[in-house]
């Protein structure tokens, strides 16, 4: 090992960026340890006490920048490792410099000649002004960021269908508009079926059941999770109706929301009557009847939801589907196979999501035969908070509420949030983790990975009691999203994960394990 | 209505906060620029309220 | 024929506005240049920031109406001349900033509201949540030592510069959680100028220490002498130990300023408001100037220490 340091006279860069080198310098092949920092005194004692201080060190002052390394003569040299630090340094100055950033949306708009969206994802606070100067200046907006008031949002939306604009969310997680997925949307083919969806992940499955039906969509219009509310009165899915219906290339139209409120779901239904398009509904768990007086489709799940449209698209006929893709002998070997490799105290649910509306459609379907604890729970003694701390019975959880997430991205993009819960709630007496994978752009580079991370872990700590664990999974992808279906489903697979078709199968299929393990 | 001409013209956006967003849409080689937001006036509620009211004058 | 090329500042802090027009010239140097920054030292040896639109304003700073990535056109050592409100020159470069339209901005928190105390402990353990998850490089991931203090080890910390400093900042705390501020002043020499960074880690903990004890609202109450001396001490401390950035922040804080996010943050925990504090500790890490997650482990140490002061009482 040897040891050298660097001094730089009156050389300044900002502490993020000195911070950052510094780790980068340590993965030096051959870097032992290194400390870059300001030369007082007392990071020059800690430079001695970790035995890096040579002579070149001396007569340092506080306002000089240092270098300090112990490393391995044989695999690299100092001057590599300087060289690194200017490269990085200059990296860093670098990655900013490559487009212009102007600061303000008005100097945006100058810079970016017939800009017709703006994408929002601002803190809460400071977003509706933002979003209002948009309209003001005739642009689209979709607004990603949650925190904004009832108050601003029915102002905007007003002003959105004053101008004939879109205003998609607040809280709105997807959307494509003219086969650009924006946030956090999928990779879909183009084509005839045009979406309007109050709930992102919801939207999501259903448009990527579509695709793996061979179909495509026109448009996807997000509307942020509250505009069915009484308050804001259902404006955006009116809006989004209207222009399908006046879109040429919409054939069929497909709506998603958590039930609507009651006036709220009288004016849509309405709407949709005079609709000349066929449209489907999928009000998730909502009235099937109103809307088959409207003469809509109803729907049974997300997935039935595409199952539809694209029968209507095909002039097919048009039934519920309740089952799944493979045969039933097929499924009652997954089955069988699953609760033979059980103890008998195995008994619980981990519902482990990350997308919201599936976490829904989970809770809605498994929720009727079993006690589920959820922070979406189905009577109130059944909410989280219940169990205070512990861990018992089935549990369910939308890890993407803020509860969970509170400084710290959300666990679609960060799935650290999703990995805690599998170490400290998948116990031994589960019996079968349900979980999802949503793929598609503004979701993590390999949300998969961290799933069969999490599973394989899990396992280990099984193995230890001789125990087994079931995990079924779906993911909400497509062959074209930058992660890859195919490779996302082998990496499940290869963890032992049994990856169903959509999150609905998911979920009955995990119904079927379930009332055998509770016989 | 204004939408349907968005959805026959090619999508330009412009992207305010995360930066990742425009990334995404750069990889897809959508036009896009990226605003350098901050919070107003360092993030002084009052003031950025009292900013936005004189722009509006 | 060279043209002159003018910047406008879009806001000014009213320290450095009162600065400036006490004074008829001024001439100054630049003393660093960064991406989004840049610090003109005057011949008191005080700093005035410039920064460009994204990044956040600073006491005796300034902010220009300048899009980014932004070439700044002058260099370190650089001249900059004051000849009287409202312009600064770079004669180097025929370049000259003009001042008339800047905003004013107030680097103090005005009318501060304390929330309750229940509230304030919401917000508290919210930004040590914030804390504790963020990815810190400085010695922030120490916050989890408030809650385990009698009984910390080394084996908790993450990185070296956390290992190196536990023990003098566990010394200092409980000297701060006694109002021992001799003590607390004698291991103030044990932290200042320590950690990464340009302004090095336990300088941001620090200039957060200050400016908390300057908006404690139980503040002329007990020991305001020793209270004052440990104050002056830190600041003292700063001048010869440390960089002059790290020197200039401490001594804002020591007058109660600080940059525009910070001071929002600050803001929000008084006043136990658990949705603005998310959103500017968020923004503080994000957008903020220096070692953010630094500053906000200070104020996180401050506001639990200051919980025991008002329970003993």
């Amino acid at each position: 090992m040897n040891v050298n340091s660097m001094v730089r006279k009156n050389a300044y860069y900002d502490s993020v960026t000195l911070m950052i080198i510094s780790r980068e310098l340590k993965k030096i092949e051959g870097v032992d340890e290194v400390l870059v920092g300001m030369g007082t005194d007392l990071n020059v004692d800690l430079v001695e006490k970790l035995s890096l201080a040579t002579p070149e060190l001396e007569g340092i002052t506080p306002n000089d920048l240092f270098i300090a390394a112990k490393y391995d003569e044989s695999k690299c040299t100092m001057e590599q490792i300087i060289q690194a630090f200017d490269e990085q340094i200059n990296a860093k100055q670098d990655a900013s410099a490559g487009d212009y950033q102007p600061p303000t949306l008005s100097s945006a708009v100058e810079h970016l000649k017939g800009a017709n969206l703006v994408q929002i994802s601002i803190p809460g606070r400071y977003a509706a002004r933002e979003a209002e100067d948009a309209l003001d200046k005739g642009l689209n907006v979709m607004l990603f960021s949650d925190n904004v008031s009832v108050e601003d949002e029915l102002k905007l939306k007003k002003k959105a269908v004053e101008k004939g604009l879109l205003m998609m969310g607040p809280d709105c997680g997807t959307a494509i508009i003219n086969g650009v997925p924006l946030c956090f949307a999928n990779v879909l083919s183009r084509g005839a079926i045009g979406v309007v969806g109050a709930s992102g992940t919801g939207t999501q499955e259903v448009t990527v059941c579509i695709d793996k039906l061979g179909e495509g969509v026109s448009q996807v219009i997000g509307t942020g999770g509250r505009d069915l509310s009484e308050r804001i009165g259902g404006l955006m899915m009116s809006l989004g109706i209207d222009a399908l219906e006046n879109d040429p290339e919409t054939k069929v139209i497909v709506l998603i929301s958590k039930p609507p409120a009651p006036s709220v779901e009288k004016k849509i239904l309405n709407k949709v009557r005079e609709c000349k398009k066929p449209v489907v509904v999928d009000f998730i768990g909502g009235d099937a009847e109103a809307i088959l007086e409207a003469g809509a489709i109803p729907c049974v799940s997300l997935e039935d939801a595409a199952r539809k449209a694209v029968a209507a698209l095909r002039g097919e006929e048009i039934a519920d589907f309740e089952g799944f893709d493979a045969t039933e002998e097929d499924i009652e070997a997954i089955v069988e196979k699953a609760v033979a490799s059980l103890k008998p105290d195995q008994k619980n649910l981990r519902g482990l999501y990350t997308g919201g509306t599936l976490t829904d459609e989970a809770m809605k379907f498994l929720g009727e035969n079993y006690k589920i604890y959820s922070n979406i729970p189905m009577t109130p003694d059944m909410a989280i908070e219940a169990l205070e701390g512990e861990v018992k019975g089935h549990i369910c959880l939308d890890l993407g509420e803020d509860e969970f997430t509170r400084g710290r991205p959300h666990p679609m993009i960060d799935p650290l949030t999703r990995s805690e819960f599998f170490e400290s709630h998948v116990d031994g007496t589960t019996a079968v983790v349900l979980l999802d994978c949503v793929l598609g752009y503004g979701s993590n580079a390999d949300p998969a990975g961290a799933v069969a991370e999490s599973v394989n872990s899990a396992r280990a700590k099984f193995a230890g009691e001789g125990k087994e664990l079931v995990v079924v999974a779906s993911v909400c992808g497509t062959d074209k999203d930058p992660q890859d279906l195919e490779k996302s489903v082998n990496e499940l697979k290869e963890a032992g994960v049994i990856v169903m078709p959509s999150n609905m199968q998911a979920v009955r299929l995990v119904d079927r394990i379930l009332a055998r393990v509770s016989e | 209505m204004k939408v349907n001409e968005l959805f026959k013209s090619e999508l330009k956006v412009i992207n305010m906060g995360l930066e990742s967003f425009y990334q995404d849409m750069k990889s897809q080689d959508v036009s896009a620029i990226h605003v350098n937001w901050k919070p107003a006036a360092g993030g002084n509620e009052k003031m950025a309220a009292l900013l936005a009211r004189m722009k509006s004058i | 024929m060279k043209t002159i090329r003018t910047l406008k500042a879009s806001r000014i802090a009213e320290d450095l506005h009162s600065y400036l027009v006490e004074k008829r010239y001024l001439k100054m140097r630049v003393h660093s240049v960064f991406q989004t920054s840049v610090n003109l030292v005057t011949p008191e040896d005080d700093l005035i920031t410039m920064v460009t639109a994204s990044r956040d304003i600073m006491p005796m700073g300034l902010t220009l109406d300048v899009g980014e990535p932004f070439e700044w056109p002058f260099l370190v050592d650089d001249s900059v001349e004051y000849t009287g409100f409202p312009m600064l020159t770079v004669p180097s470069c025929q370049c000259r900033i003009e001042l008339q339209d800047a905003k004013r901005w107030t680097p103090y928190l005005q009318n501060v509201k304390y929330g309750s105390a229940k509230a304030r402990l919401q917000a508290l353990k919210q930004l040590k949540t914030i804390v504790a998850k963020h990815d810190s490089l400085g010695i922030a991931s120490l916050v989890s030592v408030l809650d385990t203090w009698e009984d910390v080890s080394v084996a908790d910390c993450d990185n070296v510069y956390c290992r190196f400093i536990l023990h003098d900042m566990v010394l200092f705390l409980r000297a701060v959680k006694r109002q021992d501020w001799h003590t607390a002043g004698r291991q103030v020499m044990m932290l200042i100028g320590f950690g990464p960074g340009l302004t090095p880690s336990c300088d941001d903990f620090m200039s957060a220490v200050l400016l908390s004890l300057y908006y404690d609202e139980n503040v002329g109450s007990t020991q305001q002498k020793e209270r004052s001396a440990f104050i002056e001490h830190v600041v003292s401390a700063a001048k010869k130990q440390t960089t002059l950035v790290s020197a200039s922040m401490i001594q804002h804080a020591a007058e109660g300023k600080a940059s525009g996010l910070y001071l929002s943050v600050l803001g929000a925990l008084l006043g136990g408001d658990t949705n603005a504090l998310v959103d500017a500790a968020t923004s503080a890490l994000q957008f903020g100037a220096s070692s953010g997650s630094d500053f906000l482990f200070g104020l996180c140490a401050m506001q639990q220490l200051m919980e025991t002061w008002r329970n003993s009482n």
